[in-house]
């Protein structure tokens, strides 16, 4: 690139002087000092001027700086140029963060399988599919299935979803969870795994008695009540 | 694309990332909405609050619905958002008892963990007063003529810190009327009621 001369430093300057939206200033800066190095060139080839002619006619033809200087501004409008700067430095931090939530919990999705919540699959002797649904304030409860291991062990998987705000069930407790046979087991649902609209939920129960025909699964609390009955298989062993 | 376009959808794109991250953080403008939306998850209520206290001592609500009286407690996000913190402590009244009562220990203010006692007094205009482990007594705020809240912080950080001892309710001529000993659960919780409602 050859050295500016001073005419065409002192235009580029002058031109500069009057655009308002300072980070433009290099690419327009480029941008003329580019279109005069053009039109020079084509001059001394094309009119076989010598490189002083051709740049004191390119100045000349050029106009004034002041008044392109000042037009450029509706082009480079400083509003919209500050706001266009400010919304793409707000997108890529802000979706940075959006990424990571994303990437959190569709890791969870696809790393954190049913294993995880200490299901036993040489120990599992029967899924029941319970296809219950529950709604409940913001927030609906699919009753998935229940997963049953010999050792007296039992899975409940439910799913709440909500489509108005992501659910996040801290855990809640049936008031009742008992067998045919009048045994009541501790119980505490529990979440294991979060996703953008659903949280999956388990319910743990174990020492369930061998004998029993069904478990039923009561709620009734601030008002909101409902009941689920789970059938139970044999077990070849009671604990 | 003129650049006017392109901001448009610059924004409507900020818009939508910005309300994602609303939405998956659990951020609210105010307590009281971060607290409606923790009672839908909770499936509580609509309950009536009573009181909201949002400073570093205790960001909490503390609401009555039906039987029951409960304290959501929430945090301050990001220095402009409210967000529901994991603790709703729920007391069901007991008519049958003179005083319902429950204590939990919890860190109930930025980070610190807190004695947090609920109690419902049958009879109007009670005064209850707490005695604790250090041999200090502490007065219990009303906020109704029959609903009494309070909570401190643990010494210690710990819930082995400065504990309830013992409750005592006072009369409006100031006759002792009621008194019970405060034993705790393995979970370091005080009942003296059934809390399996």
């Amino acid at each position: 690139m050859t050295a500016k001369d001073p005419s065409e430093n002192d235009f580029i300057e002058k031109l500069l002087g009057e655009v308002r939206f300072f980070p433009a200033k290099k690419e327009i800066e480029e941008e003329y000092s580019s279109h005069i190095e053009d039109k020079v060139r084509y001059l001394i080839i094309e009119e076989r001027m010598t490189r002083k002619e051709a740049l004191s006619l390119t100045m000349e033809e050029m106009g004034d700086p002041q008044k392109i200087g000042k037009s450029l501004n509706e082009v480079h409008n400083p509003f919209l140029g500050w706001a266009l700067l400010l919304t793409k430095g707000l997108l890529i931090i802000l979706g940075a963060f959006a990424l990571h939530l994303l990437i959190f919990f569709s890791g969870e999705f696809l790393f954190h399988s049913t294993r995880d919540i200490g299901i036993e699959d040489d120990l599992v002797i029967a899924e029941i599919t319970i296809d219950q649904e529950i709604q409940m304030d913001a927030v609906t409860y699919y009753f998935d299935r229940a997963v049953i291991q010999d050792d007296g062990k039992a899975f409940i998987l439910i799913e709440a979803v909500s489509y108005t705000r992501a659910p996040r069930i801290r855990g809640f407790l049936f008031n009742s969870v008992h067998d045919d046979l009048g045994n009541s087991y501790y119980d505490l649902t529990i979440p294991y795994r979060s996703r953008i609209f659903r949280q999956d939920l388990v319910l743990r129960l174990k020492d369930i008695d061998g004998d029993a025909e069904f478990l039923a699964l009561e709620y009734d609390r601030y008002n909101r009540e409902f009941e689920i009955t789970l059938p139970l298989p044999e077990r070849s062993e009671t604990p | 694309m003129n650049k006017k376009t392109k901001l448009i959808i610059q924004i409507a794109l900020l818009v939508m990332i910005v309300l994602f991250i609303i939405n998956q953080q659990e951020l609210f403008f105010t307590s009281k909405s971060a607290y409606r939306h923790m009672e839908r998850y909770i499936h509580f209520g609509p309950a009536t609050e009573l009181y909201t206290s949002d400073n570093i001592e205790g960001r909490y609500i503390l609401a009555e619905y039906d039987d029951w009286i409960a304290v959501f407690n929430f945090y301050q996000r990001y220095g402009l958002f409210y967000t529901p913190a994991s603790m709703v402590g729920e007391l069901k009244i007991d008519n049958e008892k003179d005083v319902t009562f429950r204590v939990v220990s919890y860190y109930f203010a930025d980070n610190e963990m807190h004695f947090v006692l609920w109690a419902y007094a049958k009879e109007p205009n009670t005064t209850l007063e707490v005695q604790r482990s250090d041999g200090s007594t502490f007065t219990m705020k009303s906020f109704t003529d029959h609903i009494h809240f309070g909570h401190w912080p643990s010494e210690d950080q710990t819930s082995a810190g400065i504990r309830p001892a013992s409750i005592q309710g006072y009369d409006a001529e100031g006759q002792l009327v009621y008194e019970e000993e405060i034993e705790y659960n393995n979970n370091l919780e005080f009942y003296n009621h059934n809390p399996s409602y």
